[in-house]
């Protein structure tokens, strides 16, 4: 351990030094290298890397690299409301049993077939992690498929890992999926309609490239599945013993969270007929339903910000954020996008490409937000050299969700349903053996994209 | 409940609608009143009230009272994040066993006599509130007086009363003893240094005059005491029982706490030597400490982030702060500030009486929280008007602090303490029972704060 951190500090020191020696000042060396050293702090020091965000910005501040006031514009509190709100939703519909419903429904499909299972898990886990998150989602798509699984006597993995290939595919098709998706549109002025319009189709696209790859990938298994369901003769008693009809709390929750979503989906033309700032109702959508939900359920109201709220993530994306915002404010980040538009001799397609690539391998290793919310002042810092900035933003975003299906570790989604695989079923998975599959779902679906950014005019 | 509601709404309402009557614009108005239904939230619906500052902040939003860059401005995020670490490190104070050490320092106290008792449970609650915060503090005192009462078989209520008192009063000595100490320092501009000098040993006179006060007043139980510890024959005994060795964790722990005490206090010096912006140091101490704690506790990072910060109060707090800030935004503050200044002719002497009396009166029955966030823009606002803001400050603090003495209710010390002795010991304490020795108290210390800060020029 001690000679991790010294690594970490070593690293983080010398890339201080030689962006020093390649022109940048002081202020901006020490941005860069503190902004490393939590990179590296998340990548070697996972359970303790709020340290190194506590750390990183006091260092920060007493260098006089940043000061109070913009660590507090930077640490972008209107994101942090916003997940929070939507934890304390998604909380209610956890505790109205939404999840168990959504299982059930998948349980009782009637005349199941293997082909229809791997169809249902893909489509069910990408729509649920659009709309409430990629975590949420996974932890109950892989109750659904152990489930199954385990009452057809198969290996549950194959089908896991096809869950949770959908999950992060889907996790970029909306504002909600991933925390990068509000934090992109917030920073980036994109609408929810815009993500509807452009990034929904797309992830769909990838979606179904994905499965499409996945049930020749795992032909074998699914084969034997299709042989176990004729053997056992389908589902039929399962869907006898489990039937959860909807209760009236689970259909108030469903009414909410609809409307919730029906505000935040018309945010844009709201905004636009009240004459609001952009994006205010999107941002404060969350805010009024979960507000209403602790009202309704007040005697729970502590519970939901106590339990379902991860403060711990939202205080290391606060002070993550923070130290990103400091790349922008001394200019590292416009220095960078300089060079890179020097680089790509300011063509928008190469720029496009590198974004795309760069994301989706940067977040195939790191937290996709980490990466996000570096790349994100770059991005802006294009804006002064009059390049169009659509397309880069539509790269980020897939770039940061598709990447991490890359390897076991690429996204949060990932190391949860691992985590449960390896609790109740004492399944280890491998580097490797998730590596193969992971790689070609990653590429092709990244080519996917950056196919559609080069050519569709759509998203020019 | 329903009709605590409309109560509720109705008060605010025809608050704001009077407030435009008498001259406030529109967005003024609804500053006013939605802040007034965020401090009638706290009163009638303390378990939830986090629901009333959700809406109430979403409602400023959406009628363009405020924009979120400035919710975010005023929202305070240096103060939260300030007492996130100090929280972490009075977690890891807790778990090193600090205060059970102390708490055995009180039950051994040589040749124990009534008098001895009570002066050091007064000196240690309040010299404790000084250095942690009140809460944290009250819960310790009052297990070791419960013990101590136990022992001797009297009853413990009235040195559990004297216990609450001291540590009011204690927390207004230095800016970590109560919330509103860092907020104060954070938006006046006084420094640590200020508060050792001017705000302490007025805490230490009220301190002596609360023990020559209880030493009448309780006369009977402290007879009572005397008897008994003759018949038992002292504490030896108890001496002998519980003798805690403070362990090397425990040392670590009261270094780390102690350097950091010193860095806290020596923060203007360090700025002005620096050259850092004021109060910079002052509130990355805390988080330089607890980032060393959680990397050196690293496995108890994640709990001391989750169990130990109070996330449901820091939350209401933040937009609280936000909310207050609306009315400076608005410039509603600025209206009652020159009412204010009208009515005491500019009279300096007059206006600390006026803020001292409203913030003890208003703190007897609010979160004193509450109370100093909407203050504070008053009292920026005179600012404009060329006056002295130096004892406004001051009385602000002691008025927060004192007042939460008088009633039962009036500070979050006096409902913990109350709740564990109707755990503990099923006493139900009654509201008058508390009130005329609260009202004793209250009006003595503020009266001693008055004279001082009028009549002493060191506060001019």
């Amino acid at each position: 351990m001690l000679k991790k951190f010294f690594f970490l500090i070593l690293i983080s020191v010398s890339i201080g030094f030689l962006t020093m020696r390649i022109g940048l000042n002081s202020h901006q060396s020490i941005a860069i290298s503190i902004f490393c050293a939590s990179i590296l702090g998340t990548l070697f020091f996972w359970d303790f890397r709020l340290s190194f965000a506590f750390l990183g910005i006091s260092v920060l501040l007493l260098t006089k690299t940043t000061n109070l006031e913009n660590v507090i514009k930077f640490a972008s509190l209107e994101v942090i409301l916003f997940l929070v709100g939507m934890m304390v939703l998604v909380g209610q519909m956890k505790a109205a049993g939404f999840f168990a419903w959504i299982v059930q429904l998948i349980l009782r499909i009637r005349n199941m077939t293997a082909y229809k299972f791997v169809i249902v898990i893909s489509f069910v886990s990408a729509i649920l992690s659009t709309m409430t998150s990629e975590v949420v989602s996974i932890i109950f798509m892989v109750a659904a498929v152990l489930e199954i699984c385990d009452y057809f006597e198969v290996e549950p993995l194959p089908f896991i890992m096809i869950a949770i290939f959908a999950t992060n595919v889907g996790s970029a098709a909306t504002v909600l999926g991933n925390p990068i998706g509000i934090l992109i549109a917030s920073k980036a002025g994109l609408t929810f309609e815009d993500f509807i319009v452009k990034a929904f189709p797309l992830a769909m696209v990838c979606l179904t490239a994905t499965v499409a790859l996945l049930l020749v990938w795992y032909r074998k298994p699914i084969k034997q599945l299709e042989a176990n369901i004729k053997k056992f003769g389908a589902n039929e008693m399962l869907v006898r013993l489990i039937s959860v009809p909807p209760e009236k709390e689970l259909k108030i929750s469903l009414v909410i969270f609809g409307v919730t979503l029906l505000f935040i989906a018309l945010h844009h033309r709201l905004e636009l007929l009240w004459g609001l700032e952009p994006n205010t109702v999107l941002l404060i959508m969350p805010l009024i339903s979960s507000g209403a939900v602790m009202i309704w359920k007040h005697s729970k109201a502590r519970e939901f910000i106590e339990h379902d709220v991860e403060w711990w993530t939202l205080l290391f994306f606060m002070l993550l954020f923070a130290q990103a915002g400091t790349l922008k404010y001394t200019g590292a980040t416009d220095v960078l996008a300089r060079n890179l538009a020097g680089v790509a001799g300011n063509s928008p397609s190469f720029l496009i490409g590198i974004v795309l690539w760069i994301s989706a391998i940067g977040s195939s290793i790191l937290d996709n937000v980490v990466l996000v919310a570096a790349f994100i002042p770059v991005i802006q810092s294009f804006q002064g050299l009059n390049l169009n900035l659509h397309p880069l933003w539509w790269a980020l975003l897939f770039g940061g969700c598709l990447g991490g299906n890359i390897t076991l570790v690429g996204s949060t989604a990932n190391i949860v349903a691992l985590g449960i695989l390896e609790k109740e079923r004492n399944i280890r998975m491998t580097f490797f053996k998730w590596f193969w599959v992971g790689l070609t779902v990653g590429l092709v679906t990244t080519v996917f994209v950056w196919i559609a950014l080069l050519f569709l005019p759509i998203f020019l | 409940m329903v009709k605590k509601l409309v109560i509720l709404i109705g008060i605010s309402i025809g608050t704001g609608l009077l407030s435009r009557n008498i001259g406030l614009n529109a967005h003024q108005a609804i500053s006013v009143s939605i802040f007034l239904s965020s401090v009638l939230g706290t009163l009638f619906f303390w378990e939830f009230r986090l629901t009333f500052a959700f809406l109430g902040t979403s409602i400023l939003l959406v009628t363009e009272t405020i924009d979120i860059d400035s919710v975010i401005k005023f929202a305070s995020l240096e103060v939260i994040l300030f007492l996130v670490g100090m929280m972490v490190l009075v977690g890891l104070m807790k778990d090193a066993g600090f205060f059970a050490w102390l708490v055995s320092l009180i039950l051994r106290i040589k040749n124990l006599t009534s008098g001895k008792f009570l002066i050091a449970v007064s000196v240690i609650s309040a010299l404790l509130a000084c250095v942690v915060d009140e809460v944290t503090s009250i819960i310790f005192v009052v297990a070791a007086i419960i013990e101590i009462c136990d022992y001797f078989e009297i009853e413990p209520t009235p040195f559990l009363i004297i216990s609450v008192l001291a540590t009011n009063i204690g927390s207004s000595g230095t800016v970590l003893g109560n919330p509103i100490g860092i907020l104060i320092a954070a938006k006046s501009g006084l420094t640590f240094e200020d508060f050792i000098f001017k705000a302490f040993p007025v805490m230490l006179v009220c301190l002596f005059a609360l023990i020559l006060v209880v030493r009448v007043w309780y006369k009977k139980t402290l007879a009572e005491l005397d008897d008994k510890i003759r018949t038992f024959g002292g504490n030896e005994i108890l001496i002998k029982l519980i003798s805690v060795p403070p362990e090397k964790e425990l040392k670590t722990g009261l270094l780390i706490f102690g350097v950091t005490l010193l860095f806290i206090s020596l923060h203007h010096r360090l700025e002005v030597l620096f050259h850092i912006k004021p109060n910079t140091v002052l509130l990355t101490i805390p988080l330089i400490s607890s980032g060393l704690v959680m990397a050196w506790k690293r496995h108890k990072a994640r709990h001391y982030i989750e169990h130990d910060v109070e996330w449901w109060t820091l939350l209401f707090f933040l937009l609280l702060f936000a909310q207050a800030g609306t009315l400076k935004y608005t410039g509603a503050t600025d209206v009652l500030a020159h009412r204010l200044a009208g009515i005491s002719g500019n009279s300096i002497p007059f206006l600390t009486g006026i803020v001292l009396w409203v913030a003890t009166i208003g703190s007897s029955i609010l979160d004193n929280v509450v109370l100093v966030a909407a203050f504070i823009p008053v009292i920026q606002s005179f600012e404009g008007l060329n006056l002295n803001l130096q004892p406004l400050w001051w009385a602000l603090l002691f008025g927060g602090c004192l007042g939460g003495n008088i009633t039962l209710v009036g500070s979050t010390a006096n409902i913990v303490a109350i709740g564990i002795l109707e755990k503990e010991k099923n006493i139900h304490l009654t509201f008058f029972k508390w009130f005329w020795i609260g009202l004793t108290i209250g009006v003595l210390t503020t009266c001693i704060v008055w004279l001082a800060l009028v009549f002493l020029p060191f506060y001019r």
